[in-house]
């Protein structure tokens, strides 16, 4: 997932990204309300964690400004645990409210749940042929098998996963996987994809050359069809 | 019941009600008996009268002779002393055959209806005596006293005639001539003195009176019990209305809490009395509105200022186990670990500075201060010293040396923070003051931020400051050194061109040395 962490304080910020990134996210940040606006108003982000006491623009401010245009999932992160705070965060659309001082592994387990729901699917563990994913564990089984991912491939395959059947575009790719700070050398999507192919089987991603990438929806039986096994549109 | 108001406010009417009420039924009550007793009175002086014009009537008739016109002119003490001859003795003279001749009869009259010495005195005639006994009556129908008895005396102290007298009447000892009257137990008794020293007494019970008071008094109860019941129910209402407002005013206050602040009592609507009460209430309210917000916010922001090192603390232990690292990376962890540590002990010291300086510093430990030499000393700690100019004179206060250190570290920090390298102490005494000033050659800060500077947790730079990972403060530092200058009875203020220097400025009293050295 592609994740916009908004935080003031330095040292947290900087724990929050490389904790997110660790997990497989693509991570951007923001330290100031103005930025943070602009970045989330201009990116296409899967979530956006977001501070209340902020430089600028509060985090209220934000949101109800976001909310205008885009539904972004947006997780509060604060200092402020009174009920009157939690509720007017959540009724000006927040999706979730966490307070500070949390446990990484509960934000990160709610990131994920936030993904999951984006997703529509609040199953944690998804059927791919041969293959089994969970998402909590970030693992794949094939076959009984556990099958080794990069962050990177994983992050890929839970894009693919999100929209079953769906073509997703290259654009798509690099905007949810990737952050402002990865190279964008255009060769790198197809060799994850290329890779994924040969941890997965081929006949589980499909290539619709000029636009994209597909994985089957539910229940359609995998094919080596169209141009499936070629790695290169 | 008893610490009610109203309840008081009751009782004390009641008992005003009844008092007053008491006292006028009393006097009524008072009133009518004495017109009721002068009626009587009015009636005996009648009934006496009638007797004495009727003694006189006899005495006039010549019967018995008297120049004077009065009975034995002679005295009692001639009376006294001739028993067998009354001092009328002369005047009757003429007549004495007739009265002798009617002795006998008159004697045995006398006898069969008067007991004792009510017989005819021996100087009458018994036919005179026969028809004056038969004229010595009442005269018909008294109003209020219909059960009179008389009794008429001579002077010698022979009863005469006497009807209805109570047991035990006797001779009435008069001392001097004239009209008495005198209450005898259940009796109304008037007494005069009538023809030749005879002593006329008419008297009554006074048991018609109060019989015809009775129903007056009754009356009278009832009339009152019935108005003070009125009237306590008047009061009632009454106090029901006195304290409708202060109700009202008590409802809006009720209505006030911790989450709504909103309510204030319309003053237009409070009656005049309660007007400045429901003023001083509303403002009362303001205050405490405005003190519960900053309470909440410095709440808010203490739990704010507290929780993100804290959120750091354990993100960073928990992001660094979370898998096999390399050892640097242990190491970076540790130190942000130890940055926030540091800052969260050192915002938790100034929360409880703050603490005790909102319990005005208890244990606070007065001495004499050389405040040059604190400036000195505190410049002389700083990693630069050389960075700062330092000018003193001679400065002597009266206060806490600890507070003071603190005092000038913070606004000494403050300087070098903001305004670099160029930052100016200067201490002196000045018309009995201590005046410290910090110059520094920062940045400034902006007329809008210049009112809030001393705000708990007023930051100008919010991003900068903690984008510094502490090093910014706490935002802590100048409310605090404004709470000890004000603990120690001194000013401080902050003047600011922005761009070009910043100048806080410390005002304490000075410890008066010649005072102290007269004591010695």
């Amino acid at each position: 997932m592609r994740i916009l962490v908004v935080e003031d304080e330095r040292a947290l910020r900087s724990l929050l990204v490389q904790a997110l990134r660790e997990d497989g996210h693509a991570v951007d940040w923001s330290e100031e309300g103005e930025d943070a606006l602009h970045k989330a108003l201009g990116t296409a982000y899967d979530l956006i964690l977001l501070d209340v006491m902020l430089p600028g623009k509060d985090g209220w401010e934000i949101l109800a400004t976001l909310r205008r245009e885009r539904a972004t999932p947006v997780l509060f992160l604060t200092a402020r645990d009174t009920v009157d705070d939690r509720v007017r965060g959540l009724d000006l659309g927040a999706d979730d409210y966490l307070v500070k001082p949390f446990a990484l592994v509960e934000l990160l387990a709610r990131v994920r749940a936030l993904g999951r729901r984006r997703q529509g699917s609040g199953n944690p563990t998804i059927q791919l042929g041969s293959a089994v994913i969970d998402t909590n564990l970030r693992s794949v089984l094939r076959g009984g098998e556990a099958v080794a991912l990069t962050a990177r491939e994983y992050a890929i395959l839970e894009l693919l996963l999100s929209r079953r059947g769906e073509v997703i575009t290259k654009t798509e790719i690099y905007e949810h996987v990737f952050d402002e700070q990865d190279d964008s050398l255009s060769n790198l999507v197809e060799v994850h994809i290329s890779h994924l192919r040969k941890k997965l089987g081929k006949e589980l991603i499909q290539t619709r050359r000029g636009y994209g990438y597909r994985v089957p929806a539910e229940g359609e039986t995998p094919t080596e069809a169209d141009e499936a096994g070629q790695d290169a549109p | 019941m008893i610490g009610s108001l109203r309840y008081r406010l009751l009782m004390w009417s009641a008992l005003v009600l009844i008092g007053t009420v008491g006292g006028f039924a009393w006097f009524i009550h008072l009133s009518v008996l004495r017109s009721l007793e002068e009626e009587l009175d009015g009636e005996l002086e009648i009934s006496a009268a009638a007797l004495d014009a009727t003694l006189r009537l006899f005495s006039g008739r010549g019967l018995i002779e008297d120049p004077a016109g009065s009975f034995g002119i002679g005295g009692r003490d001639e009376w006294a002393k001739d028993d067998r001859y009354p001092p009328a003795r002369p005047v009757g003279m003429g007549k004495g055959k007739d009265s002798k001749g009617k002795d006998g009869k008159g004697k045995d009259k006398g006898e069969g209806e008067f007991m004792g010495n009510r017989r005819p005195p021996p100087m009458f005639p018994p036919r005179v005596w026969e028809q004056l006994y038969g004229e010595l009556r009442l005269p018909p129908k008294s109003r209020i006293s219909p059960e009179q008895y008389f009794g008429v005396w001579l002077a010698d102290g022979h009863l005469l005639k006497g009807e209805g007298l109570p047991e035990g009447s006797k001779f009435p000892e008069l001392e001097d001539g004239g009209v008495w009257f005198r209450r005898n137990g259940e009796y109304r008794e008037l007494q005069i003195l009538g023809p030749g020293r005879s002593v006329i007494m008419v008297g009554t019970p006074m048991e018609p009176v109060k019989r015809r008071l009775e129903p007056i008094d009754r009356n009278l109860v009832l009339a009152g019990l019935g108005i003070i019941g009125l009237g306590l129910l008047g009061q009632w209402w009454i106090s029901r209305q006195i304290f409708k407002p202060l109700r009202a005013i008590a409802k809006t206050a009720s209505g006030l809490s911790a989450k709504s602040f909103g309510g204030r009592i319309d003053t237009a609507k409070v009656d005049l009395e309660l007007r400045d009460l429901a003023g001083v209430l509303n403002s009362t309210f303001d205050r405490l509105e405005k003190a519960f917000a900053r309470q909440t916010s410095f709440t808010a922001d203490a739990s704010h200022e507290l929780r993100t090192p804290l959120a750091v603390l354990r993100g960073q232990a928990e992001l660094a186990l979370s898998r096999p690292r390399e050892n640097r990376e242990y190491v970076k962890a540790l130190q942000v670990c130890q940055t926030s540590a540091e800052r969260m002990s050192d915002l938790v010291e100034r929360l409880l500075l703050l603490a005790r300086a909102d319990a005005d510093f208890p244990g606070m430990a007065p001495t004499l201060v050389d405040m040059t030499k604190l400036v000195v000393e505190v410049v002389a700690e700083l990693p630069e010293p050389d960075s700062v100019e330092v000018a003193t004179s001679r400065a002597v206060v009266w206060g806490d040396g600890v507070l003071l250190r603190q005092l000038v570290q913070n606004l000494v920090g403050n300087a070098l923070k903001h305004g670099g390298r160029s930052v100016r102490v200067s201490i002196r005494t000045r018309e009995g003051r201590v005046i410290l000033k910090v110059r520094d050659k920062g940045p400034g800060i902006a007329a809008g931020h210049l009112d809030h500077i001393f705000d708990r947790f007023y930051r100008i730079d919010k991003a900068r400051a903690r984008a510094d990972g502490g090093a910014g403060g706490t935002g802590l530092g100048l409310s605090i050194c404004r709470e000890i200058v004000l603990r120690h009875g001194g000013e401080i203020n902050c003047q600011s061109i922005v761009g070009h220097e910043t100048l806080f400025r410390v005002e304490l009293p000075a410890f008066d040395e010649s005072v102290e050295n007269r004591r010695q």
